[in-house]
């Protein structure tokens, strides 16, 4: 199982070297569409084998890497990791079938998503310090370049600022790692990266606050957090589809994988302190967000707040620091990944075929392409957390477990889901509805444009798939992920 | 004895080029030889490194330390020899060049033969005076001329300041060797110690003292400016960390000095490349923020902090080699003068070396899995052991400040739109394609594996 582990991992990578190696359209896209697959059965084989009740971390390789500074090859999975691991190998798959007709630079679009796939399953299973910084920041350059290739107009902005706030967000988790290791090192004699060893120490408050400040700046900025979240809306409206999808579905997971991994065992009585100012931004995050979705022309900026708001919620059930909120938040991350995948293909696919995100330009599509209007529709539901869906148990959950201790906070962030609805409905109408009054043109345009293509509907159906099973049988994956619950909540 | 053989076959080596090129003018054939040579006792001096081979007598102190440190150099020195033949070709420089850039290396490696201030002085000017005739060897060019004659006047001020610290300190303590003394409170030892940092702080391009430094890099031909960027660098370095240990720690709160000199030249140098047009006048003003961050490094003295700054001096010449060695390439086509608009969908036009280009601008930004990372990550870690919390966080900030510019140069390599739509793809010999794949490699490497270099640097910085 272990190689398991480290097979799904490196594949992509080794693909990723095929790829650019062969310079074949053909063969890229059938390498990266079976390797992506292979990676997605292994993560479903290790999630159906996944002990719910086990105490430590399953699946895992320990390999002497820089033994001169206690670095390990150390690669392990909990039950956050391995739900996130699925999701990531999930969406990716997704991601090299939804792009297969891509044509600029094909070869090259398929290596970055390759490289990228690795650095993400890499930060969910890495279990030493400095094998999760390099996975962490190794995403940033692919994600560069596939904004800034194949981005929208403003792509090189977008890029840019994506980089900046990745990096400046990065550069103080480097800084948190740094004091970390070095207290280790005067309390214990030795240099370690090994995440084990630093979860048996117990900081002392004040340098809890310190790291707990230095990792919560690099966090904050990948979830993304209200104030620094602004790189977001931009990276999402210039990226491509794909990018897009992976932004959304899996780069944000990593920050609030972060908080879950890394802040709360690592500092818990840091964590508790700063309860109010998680909250008060998380709340500000979700209420914030989600007005500003609300007054959105663009569909994507619209998605793209949307996420935030529902990653505010994310962060809300985290600090909530109870068993069910924490299995909440890491519900969400899950739901959220799938549900703002759909909306983002759902975006894609409109511009594939209308070239334009603004809703001025767009309007009456339901009735011309059915299928798409039903799968939209869907989508839609999962991601304001309709019953049947997973975003239901998620938002469920973490109003429950923050509502016993922090009623007034729960109220409120539940009031900030309520315009989730609005925000959604009020697009779908726009963009899908009113063919009353659409020009005679448009409908003429409109009859001649063809609706989803099988590589449009395989994903589509495979992550609603997901969030409809995750909704209907939640006790199963609610079980897999509390199993990290109730370690880190054995901690406080 | 066995210590001295790298440099005896340096020494050699230029004597039988001088002659070789009386007899036979051939730039192949002087480079090949100059690279051979080079090559041959850079890995002899690791392997005697390695061996643990020392010599201590007369006046030199070569430990297992210094010993890796020429196999650096003269390693890094016959790549670049190797890569920048066909460049001199082209532009018709004079054959000397070649062993130019290998008394420069000799030169560094003497210097750091030795804790005596008189063959340490010896070695610097050696080095120094080959670096300035190695900046103006281009004919027929103002530019070049001019550059070498501003590095000249201020170099020799470097070295003025370095007799001028070397009177006062051997008149504060009797010695000629940079080895731990006792002196309290000692005016004269404190100027020392100013003026022997001073004039490294000089060379090393650091700032207030780095207005030579775009002139010079920008003014040389392009080879020349990945030698002299980059190869020195590690010995003076070297030098400084002698200093660091044995001077510095005498006096109260020297440390500051080496700290703001250092966050000065990293902001200075930072903010500045943003307004440069030119990449290689860019990349000049990088290495003086990298000079900053280095400073910064050794301001602290303990072993987690040197080591690390060690090993990312040792790597970011790799990475700037590479850069400067890839603008070397480039500017063999016709009409290329390194503005930034030439640099315009250079990846259509060139993908390797856009690429290769690319990846050592990230590397020097300290994206992981280059090696100037772990440097970056090493450099925290000593600020954090010496509580230097105010310098790390300055340190975050010139490095943010930093990926500006290099990302603007990438900007226009990969994401800009040619200026004229015909096709004009750029030519790369298989010679050139090897000598940046050298570079490129070995900044990957020592990033994934590390402990390579820095378990020997670990061992053999702190005995002998």
């Amino acid at each position: 199982m272990a190689s398991l582990l480290n097979i799904a991992i490196f594949l992509p990578l080794v693909g990723a070297f095929v790829v650019s190696l062969f310079r074949n359209e053909w063969l890229t896209k059938v390498v990266s569409i079976v390797l992506s697959g292979v990676v997605f059965v292994i993560s479903l084989i290790l999630l159906f084998n996944f002990d719910p009740n086990a105490h430590q971390f399953l699946y895992r390789t320990t390999v002497p890497w820089i033994s001169s500074l206690g670095i390990n090859y150390d690669v392990g999975l909990d039950g956050l990791g391995v739900s996130l691991f699925t999701l990531t190998a999930l969406i990716f798959f997704t991601v090299f079938i939804w792009a297969i007709k891509v044509k600029e630079k094909p070869n090259l679009f398929y290596a970055l998503f390759l490289i990228l796939e690795t650095t993400c399953l890499g930060t969910f299973s890495a279990l030493d310090l400095f094998l999760f910084y390099l996975f962490w920041e190794g995403m940033l350059v692919p994600m560069y370049f596939i904004i800034g290739f194949w981005g929208h107009d403003r792509k090189v902005y977008a890029a840019n600022k994506f980089f900046i706030y990745t990096f400046f967000g990065s550069l103080f988790l480097l800084l948190g790692l740094a004091t970390m290791i070095v207290y280790g090192y005067f309390i214990s004699g030795h240099i370690s990266f090994e995440y084990d060893f630093h979860k048996h120490i117990a900081y002392p408050l004040w340098l809890q606050i310190i790291l707990f400040v230095l990792f919560g700046i690099g966090f904050a900025v990948k979830v993304p957090m209200w104030p620094v979240h602004t790189w977001l809306p931009d990276a999402h409206v210039e990226a491509p589809t794909a990018g897009s999808v992976v932004l959304a579905g899996v780069l944000l997971k990593m920050g609030t994988f972060g908080f879950v991994r890394y802040s709360l065992p690592l500092f818990p009585q840091a964590s508790k302190i700063f309860i109010p100012v998680m909250f008060l931004l998380s709340v500000i995050a979700i209420i914030y967000a989600a007005m500003m979705a609300i007054s959105q022309t663009n569909i994507k900026k619209l998605i793209a707040y949307s996420s935030i708001s529902h990653m505010g919620m994310v962060t809300l059930g985290t600090f909530a620091l109870s068993i069910s909120a924490l299995n909440g938040a890491s519900y969400m991350m899950i739901a959220h990944g799938l549900s703002s995948a759909a909306l983002f293909y759902a975006a894609g696919f409109i511009y594939d075929r209308f070239h334009s995100y603004e809703m001025s330009d767009l309007g009456g599509i339901a009735k011309y392409l059915p299928n798409f209007a039903i799968l939209f529709m869907i989508s839609g539901l999962a991601s304001i957390g309709l019953p049947g869906f997973s975003g239901f148990v998620s938002e469920f959950l973490i109003l429950l477990g923050t509502f016993k201790y922090f009623p007034i906070w729960a109220i409120v962030a539940g009031v900030g889901m309520v315009l989730g609805a609005a925000y959604f409905l009020y697009m779908y109408k726009n963009v899908m509805l009113e063919s009353a009054s659409l020009p005679e043109s448009k409908i003429q345009k409109l009859q001649h444009t063809m609706d989803l293509e099988i590589h449009h509907i395989i994903p589509f159906v495979l992550i609603l798939f997901g969030a409809f099973i995750m909704g209907i049988m939640p006790y199963n994956f609610v079980n897999i992920i509390s199993q990290t619950s109730k370690i880190i909540m054995g901690s406080f | 004895m066995k210590a001295l053989y790298p440099d005896i076959i340096v020494i050699v080596g230029i004597i039988a080029l001088i002659l070789i090129e009386l007899v036979l003018p051939s730039f192949d054939l002087i480079g090949f030889l100059g690279f051979l040579i080079s090559l041959v006792s850079g890995f002899l001096a690791i392997k005697y490194s390695l061996e643990g081979y020392t010599f201590s007598k007369w006046l030199l102190d070569i430990s297992a330390f210094s010993l890796l440190l020429k196999g650096i150099i003269y390693i890094l020195s016959a790549f670049v020899i190797f890569t920048s033949v066909s460049f001199f070709k082209s532009k018709k420089t004079f054959l000397e060049n070649v062993y130019t850039f290998l008394l420069i290396a000799l030169g560094l490696s003497i210097m750091i033969s030795s804790k005596n201030l008189v063959v340490i002085l010896s070695g610097l000017e050696l080095a120094s005076i080959s670096m300035y005739i190695a900046v103006g060897m281009l004919k027929d060019d103002y530019v070049s001329k001019e550059a070498s004659f501003k590095y000249l006047v201020l170099g020799s001020m470097a070295t003025a300041f370095f007799g001028l610290g070397s009177a006062f300190y051997i008149g504060a303590t009797s010695h000629l060797d940079i080895i731990s003394v006792s002196v309290n409170h000692n005016t004269a030892f404190a100027l020392a110690s100013l003026f022997l940092f001073v004039a490294f702080a000089l060379k090393v391009s650091a700032a207030p003292f780095h207005f030579w430094t775009p002139d010079a890099y920008e003014g040389a031909p392009t080879s020349t400016t990945a030698f002299i960027s980059t190869v020195p660098k590690i010995g003076f370095y070297a030098v400084i960390f002698l200093l660091a240990s044995y001077v510095f720690p005498i006096i109260n709160n020297f440390s500051y000095i080496v700290g703001i000199v250092g966050v000065l030249s990293m902001f200075w140098g930072n903010l500045v490349a943003y307004a440069q047009n030119s990449a290689k006048r860019m990349l000049a003003y990088s290495s003086i923020g990298h000079a900053g961050y280095f400073l910064i490094g050794f301001s602290k003295y303990n072993v987690l902090s040197v080591s690390s700054t060690m090993f990312y001096v040792i790597v970011y010449a790799f990475a700037t080699a590479g850069a400067f060695l890839v603008l070397s390439i480039l500017e063999k086509n016709e009409n290329w003068t390194h503005d930034m608009n030439n640099y315009k969908a250079l990846y259509k036009k060139n993908p390797f070396l856009a690429t290769a280009l690319g990846l050592f601008l990230f590397a020097l930004i300290g994206i992981p899995p280059f090696a100037t990372f772990v440097g970056k990550l090493g450099i925290f870690l000593g600020l954090v052991n010496s509580n230097a919390w105010f310098f790390a966080i300055l340190f975050i900030i010139g490095s943010i400040i930093a990926a500006g510019y290099y990302l603007k140069l990438i900007v226009y390599m990969f994401f800009k739109e040619p200026v004229t739509e015909e096709d004009q793809s750029l030519p790369l010999s298989l010679f050139d394609t090897i000598g940046v794949s050298v570079f490129l490699i070995s900044v990957f490497f020592f990033g994934v594996f590390p402990n390579v270099l820095f378990d020997i640097i670990l061992k053999d910085m702190f005995h002998g």
